[in-house]
């Protein structure tokens, strides 16, 4: 070995220097941007005037919003952030669709906690109040009035429980949400039975399922939705409430006789009993729905309209002819639905205004209509939806009584609203304890209600001691 | 060759002693890096965890043994612990049986061996949710195939995931279709049973059944308890497959301890209480593992201590 050559060991700890080096370099972490910081100038935000209302002002440096959506909504929301792209050239809104459901909230939150959130992100109408309490959301109260923006929240008590929290406004709804008896044609027509109209009562219902159903030909007269979150609108219509209140519950009330009536038939007779529903069971992978031809009717919203006919699956010779009808009358006359607003929220940062501008565009009658059109969910407002949405889904989709959903928003009831979210609210006790032995057919609804109500209480009240 | 060692042993290391010592640091310096970043760090915040509230929204709340407090109350503790530990207890010594025998038999010298061996270590790479989809079909209660094979024996249709006494069986069951690695470990750890051995005992008497408790057995045992160690820990930590097939129910059937400190962590938001559970789990994994060397001292044989 000569004395210029480099020993084999001096290699190896070259380059084991350099690639130490070159991994810290690889791993070395962008300085995070505005971590959550809860104590941020909240009194400012408020106390400031509203901000400038121009709508595409000249002049100004690009702008990038970051957008997390409920899904893609059948490529809605695409539309959307491209239509606004030819309004406000200098606005660039990055679409982030997030599959719905449960792990919607949690990527968004843990994006917010990791110093990624967005601008403007999709929020059911329930879910976004914790936010708002923890100083992530902006308030649009100021907005609105700048720009004499207001139509997006129509004159509905279930619009300002939904839209409002602490006396502030958050929330820009995209639509009016409602659920209504969706029934497919084919097997009333098949038995001869009389389609359902809105004036039908509970009764009726049940004995027109009694007469669809042939459990032994695996044809089921009503999709059950075997959760709590849908049940609710079976037990408002009782005339009862499972809270003493809807808008941050102290009491759990599920033990109630009305309300265990209701729910003895709806979330295990009906699978049991009067064996008019699949069970969960006959539900995995998609068989015996309503989809599949198996069921007559299944409690659902608008934006369910598009999976059963719309011009797609006309072409391919899946579409089910279905329409829509208002909920039966049970024993509350007021005749209560469950309704809600749902939409967008701003993110508190210093693209507020920007984020403004677009949902703005998305809550107004140009955005509104792309949107409702391609996810068949009802517009914001009233107006709106008796000006395009009605139409379309009759031609679109085939609903002739779409007008079922508007006079059930008109009475419409919210849910349950607070801090103590619904999903902890079903996984912790409602589900395990109440539904689940229910639809297994295990336990009745007078065995069940009291243990719910004794875990719920439990967690209500931590909820409200730890909140002292 | 070094000179006398007493005069440099007063003076501390020599100049080529600490080179080599700095090399290997250097050497070893990113995987010291990487575990103090990835795993003593994370292990650190959440011990710190333990004592907060966090919401990820808001900065962390200092409320002391409050967790803990929470913990001996929650219901839901005792449950997911006791759904884990059936697992684990009973799913890991059948698969482990399973797995032995599976490399007894593929350890003849067959045609097609390697074949066969790489047949029974293909769905330990096939992706978790994969695996977890393709289950659920299996375990369909209208059409799924397991029903249709007990059906071939007059046992009626079952509802597998839909029924609280069967669901954590079903996923015991699920467990047999990736013993490939423990097969392919056993395999190797059979290769070091000397055929001598067993020809001498065969000679003097011994049958099969004695061969295989006395020398089989015997030889085997440090790899037994190799695998029945990880495989318990890996059974503690249960997740995917529970979160995919059935999300812990029906009625909390299989409401395992990871799967309720996930939705403690992330659909609660409770992240100091998660830590809590996290460390309640650990710690019980490390029991459970401690016991297992403390009782391996009866059982397991190891040549090289002879």
């Amino acid at each position: 070995m000569s004395a210029r050559t480099i020993s084999r060991r001096s290699m190896l700890r070259l380059g084991g220097i350099s690639a130490f080096a070159a991994a810290l370099a690889a791993c070395a972490a962008p300085a995070p941007t505005a971590t959550p910081p809860p104590a941020a100038k909240p009194a400012a935000v408020a106390a400031q005037p509203a901000p400038k209302a121009a709508e595409k002002p000249a002049g100004v440096a690009t702008v990038t919003l970051e957008f997390t959506s409920w899904g893609t909504d059948n490529g809605a929301w695409q539309k959307l952030v491209d239509t606004y792209k030819e309004k406000a050239p200098n606005v660039t809104v990055k679409l982030t669709p997030v599959p719905g459901g449960d792990t919607y909230y949690q990527q968004l939150q843990t994006s917010i906690a990791g110093g990624a959130k967005p601008d403007i992100a999709s929020y059911q109408g329930w879910e976004w109040q914790p936010y708002a309490e923890r100083n992530v959301l902006a308030e649009i109260d100021g907005y609105m009035t700048t720009d004499r923006f207001t139509g997006a929240w129509p004159d509905f008590e279930t619009v300002k429980t939904h839209t409002i929290w602490k006396g502030k406004r958050y929330h820009v709804p995209m639509q009016m949400g409602v659920m209504v008896m969706l029934y497919a044609k084919k097997p009333f027509q098949d038995k001869g039975i009389k389609l359902p109209t809105d004036d039908w009562n509970f009764d009726q219902f049940l004995d027109t399922a009694t007469k669809l159903a042939d459990p032994a030909k695996k044809q089921f007269a009503l999709q059950a939705n075997g959760v709590w979150a849908r049940d609710i609108h079976w037990i408002r219509s009782s005339g009862k409430q499972e809270f003493d209140q809807i808008v941050e519950p102290k009491k759990a009330q599920f033990n109630q006789p009305e309300i265990v009536d209701v729910l003895q038939i709806m979330a295990s007779d009906v699978y049991h009993k009067q064996k008019i529903s699949p069970t969960p069971a006959d539900l995995q992978g998609g068989a015996n729905t309503i989809e599949s031809g198996n069921t007559a009717m299944k409690y659902e919203g608008p934006w369910f309209l598009p999976t059963l006919n719309d011009p797609k699956l006309r072409e391919q010779n899946k579409a089910v002819p279905f329409d829509a009808v208002m909920m039966p009358i049970y024993k509350d006359p007021k005749r209560p639905h469950r309704g809600w607003s749902e939409g967008v929220n701003l993110l508190k940062g210093d693209k507020q205004d920007a984020a403004w501008q677009f949902g703005k565009f998305m809550a107004g009658e140009d955005g509104q209509k792309i949107y409702s059109e391609l996810s068949g969910r009802i517009p914001n407002n009233p107006e709106l939806a008796e000006k395009f949405w009605l139409p379309t889904v009759k031609t679109r989709y085939g609903v002739e009584n779409g007008a079922a959903f508007l006079k059930a928003f008109a009475n419409a009831v919210p849910d349950v609203i607070g801090e103590v979210s619904r999903t902890k609210i079903w996984t912790e006790a409602v589900k395990p304890l109440g539904w689940d032995p229910l639809i297994a057919g295990s336990a009745t609804a007078k065995d069940v209600m009291p243990k719910v109500d004794q875990k719920l209480q439990s967690i209500l009240d931590d909820h409200w001691k730890n909140k002292k | 060759m070094s000179a006398s060692v007493t005069g440099r042993a007063a003076r501390g290391p020599s100049r080529l002693q600490m080179r080599e010592w700095l090399d290997g640091y250097l050497y070893a310096a990113p995987f010291i890096l990487g575990f103090l970043f990835w795993i003593a760090y994370p292990m650190g915040y959440s011990i710190w965890l333990v004592l907060h509230d966090w919401d990820l929204l808001t900065p962390q709340r200092f409320v002391g043994l409050r967790n803990l407090e929470r913990m001996i109350d929650d219901p839901s503790v005792p449950l997911a612990l006791a759904n884990t530990a059936f697992f684990a207890l009973v799913g890991v010594p059948l698969h482990l049986a399973f797995a032995f025998l599976l490399a007894m038999a593929l350890n003849v010298p067959l045609r097609g061996r390697s074949a066969f061996r790489t047949a029974f270590y293909l769905p330990a790479i096939t992706p978790l949710v994969a695996s977890a989809v393709l289950w659920s079909r299996i375990f369909h209660p209208e059409f799924g195939i397991l029903n249709e094979f007990i059906g071939l024996f007059g046992v009626p249709a079952q509802k597998w995931l839909f029924q609280p006494e069967l669901a954590k069986p079903a996923l015991i069951l699920m467990g047999f279709w990736s013993v490939g690695p423990q097969m392919v470990i056993f395999l190797a750890g059979l290769q070091n049973v000397s055929p001598t051995l067993l020809e001498a005992a065969s000679i003097d008497g011994a049958g099969p059944l004695q061969r295989f408790r006395h020398i089989t057995l015997a030889v085997m045992s440090p790899v037994i308890l190799f695998n029945l160690i990880v495989g318990v820990i890996g059974s503690f930590q249960i997740f995917a497959v529970v979160l995919i097939m059935t999300d812990g129910g029906p009625q909390n059937a299989t409401l395992m301890a990871v799967l309720y400190i996930y939705r403690n962590a992330f659909q609660f938001f409770k992240m100091g209480y998660a830590a809590a559970l996290a460390w309640l789990l650990f710690l019980i994994i490390v029991a459970f593992t401690a016991l297992q060397f403390w009782i391996s001292r009866r059982w397991v044989y190891y040549e090289e201590a002879r």
